[in-house]
């Protein structure tokens, strides 16, 4: 299930973190309440790395990645990208790239197979883009919107974007990236989907705001619980006959 | 709930998918024609078998053209379409495909990288041959004027909507000329055509006049009784021009011929004769319920609805041009026109319409697809036909120099055409056979006539080119030198037709025979032709230079070489050579060259000295620590007696002698951080 956190009273997971299948970066600096939501449900699975881009903590909008590589602005300090290389996997390539348009996360945005790109991003980017996270990439808009990254969150089993996503568009991204894909918010209704929340094939992570019904939405499109819903249908028999009985 | 939400999205969305397919079928009316299978059977309107095709019939949604209603009849068929139209097409471009592959491909495309920034920008979008036509125009603008007339063919072509297909309740699926149902280009509603579609054997009264070339042919049919026909023809086109003669002469003025004046007579007595016809069927025409016409061109056109009284109204409801193609008008081709718009194309099922109308949609993208390569088969094509020209006539050369005498035949034997590059190997005697032709030939060049002299001359420029061909292919420079200094020797014509060969294409990559000596990198060959004129300014079909083909740095400094000795002989600059090669210029370089080795030498023994350094500190690091402090110990101790030992640190062995060393029990180390590392290992240990 989806889980709800905060960094300093801002609700915008998606800025100050990105989590991926191999790895998770969280921006340096918060409460350890928010840095224990993470390692707690991925600590012993993936490395929870602590880290900046370029002195700032809004890691999740400046970077890229997913469980093949990850991309830095070229506005990442040596020392900081040192950091990260020693912290990730030995499998997970890390490149800095050159792109005018430097919050990486906002205008792209990847699962394991397909990426979403900007339509005026570089094609040197797209690219490297290519190579180093093993993904098809696309260029399209989400809602009319260019900032694909900031709009919409994938995960190889779904997608959430922009809730102004028209129905033709929504089947058309769904067709391109190959998993089912919904209009939702987060965040008691924020359409800024990549930046109120973080997902992998397995874990979410939200802000504190969003309400029942979005985590809800985010479960079953992401398919976060499936034992879950198994749960809940192998109990309704036997409640449904006790009541009866009584 | 997502789950509710997304199959909302589906239905919808396929909907848009239908409404895009109907829009390409509605352009086209006449592939239409070959596109779908043959019917299983044909029924005519008005028949009793017709009445039990009408069993709950409704209409499909194919040949529509208002969106509301091919959305709302796409979703009826969306059990069928489900499997092809799963999210395959791209909203910006307003295309739909098959294949994910040719979906995934779309989006790399430029064409959709264009219309995507069109679309953020709030700019129309353009479909693809409307893209290549801009892409050419910048590329190249001749070249673009071809794919705007194809455009506009597509337009026009495809513009008529002419067949509206229907489904009845034993599931047969039918095709009706959409001109018997209803007179609009917007169609109603399905409830009004539907209900003319079942009014339409009690309206069986049709009006059909063709009309064009001359020709004129009317009848009224009521079913399939003919009531009243008229066909005649008469003298209006003019013979082997075409056009009629009152275009003719609007456009350039009367012309006053016999045959000129009986035509103007014709048309005048055509239009009479039609006019007395038709009045006197106007009874019949009141109770017609559809009229047909087919009359092409104004002239045509006035002589049915022009003039003070026009023989039919304009804006009468019931008028409707004939839907397809037909013949010249005669009466065979007005009842042929009759039966095929009251025939009722039945087909098994819908699904074959479907699929027929699967594949011709996969069709038309392909063929988008070719315009581009099209587009590039034309430009090429003149290019071909030059070539083509230039063989046929260096043929000619050969075959008129053979009919001169009897000695050129002998030669033209061993002289291949141009085109191939195949050399005969040994003809070594070709050289003087040759020199001593040309003697011979002299004395007759005067005989020859001055309309043939052109032709030799070319002939003499082609053997000079084999000549020369043969020499590079020999290498034998030799041979070059001693021919080329003999036509040196001989008259100014020779010397004329010896520049022409040189400077002239001999393949058909148009290159020249500096290009072939450059590529075969011919030393010799090189500077000799460039001596003897041969210019190297001279482009292939490649746009390349002779000093852009050589292959080696070698044959590149022969040309600069020759640059360096005759500096003003040719222009340099177009030759893209990129200065002389000067004494001076050799020497500098030969120099700048024994520098570099000499720093090569250099790096290499401070290389081999840092190597040394390692071993030594690894053999200084593989001691124990007890065994350091000895060697610190003798060291100090040498020291004192004078003698020179290194001094290391204990942990990195890195040389600390000129250092002030960190220390801790007797250990010596480079850094802090040495000595931290050395603690911590101590510690483990």
């Amino acid at each position: 299930m989806a889980v709800r956190a905060q960094f300093e009273n801002n609700n915008e997971i998606g800025v100050f973190s990105k989590l991926t299948n191999s790895y998770c970066l969280v921006g340096i600096g918060a409460s350890e309440t928010f840095y224990s939501v993470f390692e707690s449900e991925l600590s012993d699975i993936i490395p929870v790395i602590h880290a900046s881009v370029a002195g700032c903590r809004i890691v999740g909008r400046m970077t890229v990645g997913n469980k093949n590589g990850l991309l830095l602005p070229n506005s990442t300090t040596d020392t900081e990208l040192q950091h990260i290389r020693n912290s990730l996997p030995d499998n997970v390539k890390v490149q800095r790239v050159e792109e005018r348009l430097s919050a990486l996360g906002n205008v792209m945005v990847c699962n394991d197979y397909v990426a979403l790109v900007h339509p005026d991003l570089d094609k040197d980017t797209e690219e490297i883009l290519s190579d180093t996270l093993n993904v098809e990439v696309y260029r399209q808009t989400v809602a009319s919107n260019c900032l694909v990254g900031s709009y919409c969150a994938i995960s190889n089993q779904g997608g959430l974007v922009h809730p102004k996503t028209t129905v033709e568009d929504l089947d058309e991204l769904s067709g391109l990236i190959q998993v089912p894909l919904v209009a939702g918010t987060v965040n008691r209704g924020s359409d800024v989907i990549g930046a109120g929340m973080v997902v992998n094939d397995w874990c979410a992570v939200c802000g504190t705001d969003t309400t029942s019904t979005e985590i809800s939405v985010i479960d079953s499109i992401f398919k976060l619980d499936p034992d879950g819903v198994h749960k809940m249908k192998k109990l309704k028999g036997p409640l449904i006959d006790s009541i009866k009985a009584s | 709930m997502a789950g509710g939400r997304m199959g909302y999205v589906r239905v919808t969305s396929t909907a848009a998918n239908i409404r895009l397919f109907s829009s390409s079928l509605r352009q086209d009316v006449f592939t239409m024609s070959t596109i779908l299978p043959s019917a299983s059977k044909t029924v005519l309107i008005g028949r009793p078998d017709y009445q039990s095709l009408l069993d709950g019939v409704r209409l499909i949604s194919l040949g529509l053209t208002r969106i509301e209603d091919t959305v709302a009849i796409g979703l009826k068929n969306l059990e069928v379409d489900k499997n092809y139209l799963l999210g395959l097409h791209c909203t910006t471009c307003q295309i739909a495909f098959e294949l994910s592959e040719e979906h995934k491909a779309h989006y790399k495309s430029d064409w959709h990288r264009y219309n995507l920034k069109q679309k953020i920008r709030n700019r129309q979008t353009i479909d693809e041959p409307k893209f290549l036509a801009l892409e050419n125009k910048a590329n190249d603008s001749s070249s673009s004027c071809e794919s705007d007339d194809e455009i506009n063919a597509y337009n026009s072509h495809f513009s008529i909507n002419s067949k509206l297909f229907f489904e009845n309740n034993f599931g047969n699926a039918f095709s009706v000329y959409r001109c018997l149902l209803t007179n609009k280009k917007d169609i109603p509603n399905e409830e009004v055509v539907v209900n003319s579609l079942k009014s339409i054997s009690t309206k069986l009264m049709w009006f059909i006049v063709m009309l064009g070339g001359g020709r004129f042919s009317a009848a009224i049919f009521k079913g399939d009784e003919v009531i009243v026909h008229k066909t005649f023809h008469s003298y209006t086109v003019r013979a082997k021009q075409g056009g009629s003669q009152s275009t003719q002469d609007r456009s350039k003025g009367g012309c006053k011929s016999a045959g000129a004046s009986l035509r103007r007579y014709n048309e005048a007595s055509q239009l009479k004769h039609i006019q007395e016809i038709l009045s006197s069927w106007l009874h019949h025409i009141k109770l017609c319920n559809h009229i047909f016409y087919r009359a092409i061109g104004p002239n045509n056109r006035n002589i049915l609805f022009g003039g003070s009284t026009p023989l039919i109204n304009k804006n009468d409801s019931r008028l409707c041009q004939i839907p397809f193609g037909t013949k010249k008008a005669t009466y065979a081709e007005v009842q042929k026109v009759h039966n095929q718009l009251s025939t009722v194309l039945v087909y098994d099922s819908k699904d074959i319409i479907n699929n027929s109308i699967k594949n011709y949609v996969l069709k038309l993208f392909k063929k988008r697809k070719n315009t581009e390569s099209r587009i590039k088969k034309i430009v090429e094509k003149p290019i071909k036909d030059i070539q083509n020209s230039n063989k046929k006539m260096s043929e000619n050369i050969q075959v008129s120099s053979t009919s001169d005498s009897s000695e050129n035949d002998d030669e033209n034997e061993t002289v291949e055409s141009p085109q191939s590059k195949i050399l005969i190997e040994n003809n070594g005697s070709v050289l003087s056979n040759y020199l001593t032709n040309k003697k011979r030939k002299k004395k007759k060049k005067k005989k020859p006539k001055n309309t043939n002299s052109i032709i030799v001359k070319c002939a003499e420029v082609e053997e000079i080119k084999k000549l020369l061909l043969q020499t590079i292919e020999e290498k034998n420079s030799e041979a070059l030198s001693k021919y080329l200094s003999l036509e040196d020797e001989n008259s100014s014509t020779t010397k004329e037709y010896l520049e022409k060969s040189l400077n002239e294409a001999i393949d058909e990559s148009n290159n020249t025979i500096l290009h072939l000596a450059s590529t075969y990198c011919l030393h010799d060959h090189i500077y000799l032709l460039l001596q003897h004129g041969s210019n190297p300014i001279h482009k292939n079909k490649d746009a390349k230079t002779p000093y852009e083909l050589a292959p080696d740095k070698s044959t590149r400094k022969v040309f600069r070489k020759f640059m360096a000795v005759f500096p003003d002989k040719y222009d340099y600059d177009k030759s893209r050579l990129p200065g002389p090669l000067t004494e001076e210029l050799q020497e500098e370089l030969k120099e700048r060259k024994k520098a570099k080795q000499k720093r090569a030498k250099e790096r290499k023994v401070i290389e081999e000295l840092k190597k040394e350094e390692e071993i030594q500190k690894q053999k200084f690091l593989q001691l124990s620590d007890r065994e350091k402090c000895a060697i610190a110990a003798e060291k100090r101790f040498m020291a004192v007696q004078g003698a020179f030992k290194l001094l290391r640190c204990f942990y990195c062995g890195k040389n600390i002698e000129e250092k002030y060393p960190f220390e801790y029990m007797d250990y010596k180390f480079c850094s802090v951080q040495c000595v931290k590392n050395h603690r911590q290992k101590n510690i483990v240990n």
